[in-house]
């Protein structure tokens, strides 16, 4: 129990892909201009990121270890990703037009987010077991909504207030982004070992 | 030979079972898309401009095709995309004509006096609700609040005057709604003349503010016979509808003899 709270913690917070190994700063720089659209695409790659780890344990230990056929293990774990994903923009094309506009792009850009495949990869060298690897998966994407959202919040701010002409657009989204990257840099001492 | 077979099966079968759930899930979760919604996004200019009043030429597009009805129909589109339409939809046409937009200020910098320096936030909004930056109570302020709204970049501010590329201006009065001061103005395309002027003022105060103020002489009312020309408030305007009865060369006269040329000629592109 106690390591299962661990590794969510440390994928939260201390370990978070986007803000301590920048992975998946595509969506993290393109979606989070508005509260809503953060929201959705932090709810999508949440459950793409908890069903990917969970589906991808099963074949990698049932499948590739048992058979021998490690050769194949980037290649299973994007066709599992990839087919997720697939499923997750049909179910928000159905049941969410708007939200489905609203990220464009941003939701078939999710197949090759490197987050994603950051976390099964990570899943496999830390070798953990199945529940662990659930835990892994879904905190993983807890605390990419969580950085997204938060982004998207000062992000929503940053409209209103006056910014130097020079650091306007890009620039000031790019520095938002560092300063986040070491605000979190305060978690580190929270896991010691 | 025996782990290439079990590779090309593993990989297979899984490839298989998510083609099959895919293929499944395909057709459960079908959206059905109206194909007429396609074709009459595919007649629009696709700018999303926002003229007609919906969100975007999608919005439109789905309301003109649910309603059964064209509404104001496509403004920067003009004639051509709306008969286009109505076909499409299988309604009897309407008339349109399409618009574009004249700036009711000629004046440069230095022609608008300040009796002051405005040091306050440079959006024309902000001035205007302040003490603004020129004395004239009706001029364009010159920080380009309509520059940015504008979907097709047709306007620029030169010198604190604004201009409009006709090339590109599509109508779609964005511009005219965010101007504090509503110095632009919506004339149909086919209208070749303004008053490049918005002071409604009398005479005297309106030379005490600006150069290229129209002093409401009423020279323009009294040249010519049946002038299409009237004086509103001590400001010139023009009744466009009689305006088209009046011919090029009358209208020539009456541009050249007025005394601050506040009376403008928009030149053929």
């Amino acid at each position: 129990m106690r390591d299962l709270f661990l590794i969510f913690l440390s994928a939260v917070l201390v370990n978070n892909f986007v803000l301590t190994y920048f992975l998946g700063i595509c969506p993290f720089l393109g979606v989070s201009s508005s509260y809503e659209q953060a929201v959705g695409m932090g709810l999508a790659v949440t459950f793409v990121m908890s069903l990917a780890s969970s589906i991808c344990w099963i074949f990698y230990h049932l499948i590739l270890v048992k058979f021998g056929l490690l050769i194949l293990e980037y290649v299973v774990f994007i066709l599992v990703i990839a087919s997720l994903v697939q499923i997750v923009e049909m179910f928000i094309r159905k049941y969410s037009p708007s939200l489905y506009q609203s990220l464009g792009i941003y939701l078939p850009l999710i197949t090759t987010n490197c987050a994603i495949l950051g976390l099964v990869l990570f899943m496999v060298i830390r070798d953990y077991n199945f529940i662990q690897s659930v835990v892994f998966g879904f905190s993983s994407g807890l605390g990419f909504s969580l950085v997204l959202v938060m982004m998207a919040g000062i992000r929503e701010e940053l409209k209103f207030s006056d910014i130097p002409q020079i650091l306007k657009g890009a620039s000031i989204t790019l520095i938002t982004a560092g300063i986040l990257a070491l605000a979190f840099m305060g978690f580190s001492g929270l896991i010691s070992s | 030979m025996g782990k290439i077979l079990i590779s090309l099966f593993s990989l297979g079968g899984i490839a298989f079972v998510f083609g099959l759930i895919l293929s499944i899930l395909d057709k459960r979760l079908k959206v059905e898309e109206d194909r007429k919604v396609e074709e009459v996004l595919s007649l629009l200019p696709g700018i999303n401009c926002g003229a007609c009043g919906f969100k975007g030429c999608r919005d439109f597009a789905q309301a003109v095709v649910k309603e059964n009805n064209i509404f104001g129909g496509c403004i920067p589109g003009g004639e051509e995309v709306n008969k286009k339409l109505a076909k499409v939809l299988g309604i009897k046409e309407r008339s349109f004509s399409s618009k574009k937009v004249v700036v009711l200020c000629s004046a440069e910098e230095g022609e608008k006096y300040s009796s002051f320096e405005y040091r306050g936030p440079e959006t024309c909004f902000l001035a205007n609700i302040s003490l603004a930056n020129i004395d004239c109570r009706y001029g364009c302020l010159g920080f380009g609040d309509c520059v940015e709204v504008c979907p097709t970049q047709a306007l620029k501010v030169e010198k604190g005057r604004v201009y409009v590329d006709y090339k590109k201006c599509i109508g779609c009065g964005k511009c005219v709604e965010v101007c504090p001061r509503g110095v632009l103005k919506l004339i149909d395309k086919e209208d070749k003349v303004y008053v490049g002027c918005n002071n409604r003022e009398k005479g005297v105060s309106t030379k005490k503010v600006c150069s290229k103020g129209c002093i409401g002489c009423g020279l323009c009312t009294k040249l010519i016979r049946n002038s299409p020309f009237y004086l509103e408030e001590g400001l010139a305007k023009i009744d466009y509808s009689k305006l088209k009865s009046i011919s090029s060369e009358e209208v020539v006269k009456v541009i050249e003899k007025c005394p601050v040329k506040a009376i403008k000629l928009l030149q053929e592109k």
